[in-house]
């Protein structure tokens, strides 16, 4: 694998963060679309869910406990964000980072 | 938000080959970053080695154990280019020929040494034609 590819499952859960440092929340769902090329079409991701959960951030490491909260949704915060690809700086895929202000995203409460 | 969720519609989907055949799950898939372009898909990653790495340290463990108790060479994944994808729908269409791919060859190997050896496998008595599906479904991956 060359050093710009990155496998899905080590996007998927990564903590984003604002400009400022601070945590927007984890990646839980990427989009994609055809993009229709010379030869063929690409599947292009073009938005990522980020979803949010408020005080219970730092339990929802694992997917269980992500599929537990978001269950739980209104109770524990939880909000997710639809984010544009080219919002998000990948130049370090360990630490995804936003690179607009956070009150700029589209929060959706339902999961 | 429309288009195609990778994680909830992609992310181990059955796959089949050109021949309809079931060839494994999509373990793991590849994204290509690409400056000032958005993400994309790159390629489909099947085999044990991928799958154990989802489970956990242990799995890794076993599933190494077992390809070194099968003498099977290489890490038995295989990486399908996602232009190869022909449709997606409840299954994923690929344009491969299963037989063809690395990570088919330990799922072979334990149809052929142990689940054939399994009484009533080879359709012995009762069951047979159930016995012989259950065969081919582990020879499926």
């Amino acid at each position: 694998m060359s050093a710009r590819e990155i496998r899905l499952g080590d996007l998927t859960g990564r903590v984003v963060r604002d400009p400022d440092g601070r945590s927007v929340g984890r990646i839980e769902e990427l989009c994609a679309e055809i993009a229709p090329r010379e030869g063929g079409n690409d599947y292009e991701v073009v938005v990522f869910h980020v979803g949010a959960y408020g005080a219970f951030e730092a339990l929802a490491g694992g997917r269980f406990a992500q599929h537990a909260l978001k269950r739980a949704g209104k109770l524990v915060g939880y909000q997710r964000y639809e984010v544009p690809w080219d919002w998000l700086d990948f130049s370090d895929p360990e630490h995804p980072r936003l690179t607009r202000r956070r009150s700029e995203l589209t929060s959706r409460t339902s999961s | 938000m429309g288009g195609l969720r990778l994680v909830h519609e992609v992310l181990d989907s059955q796959l089949v080959d050109r021949r309809k055949e079931k060839i494994g799950r999509v373990d793991a898939l590849v994204l290509e970053l690409r400056d000032g372009e958005p993400p994309c898909v790159a390629a489909i990653l099947v085999g044990g080695a991928v799958r154990a790495e989802r489970v956990g340290r242990w799995m890794v463990w076993l599933n190494r154990a077992l390809r070194s108790l099968a003498r099977a060479r290489g890490d038995g994944v295989s990486r399908i280019s996602f232009d190869a994808v022909r449709r997606i729908a409840d299954t994923i269409e690929v344009d491969v020929d299963g037989e063809s791919l690395p990570s088919g060859r330990l799922e072979r190997w334990l149809a052929e040494k142990v689940v054939c050896r399994i009484p009533g496998a080879r359709g012995e008595g009762k069951g047979h034609e159930q016995g012989q599906q259950q065969g081919e479904h582990v020879g499926d991956g």
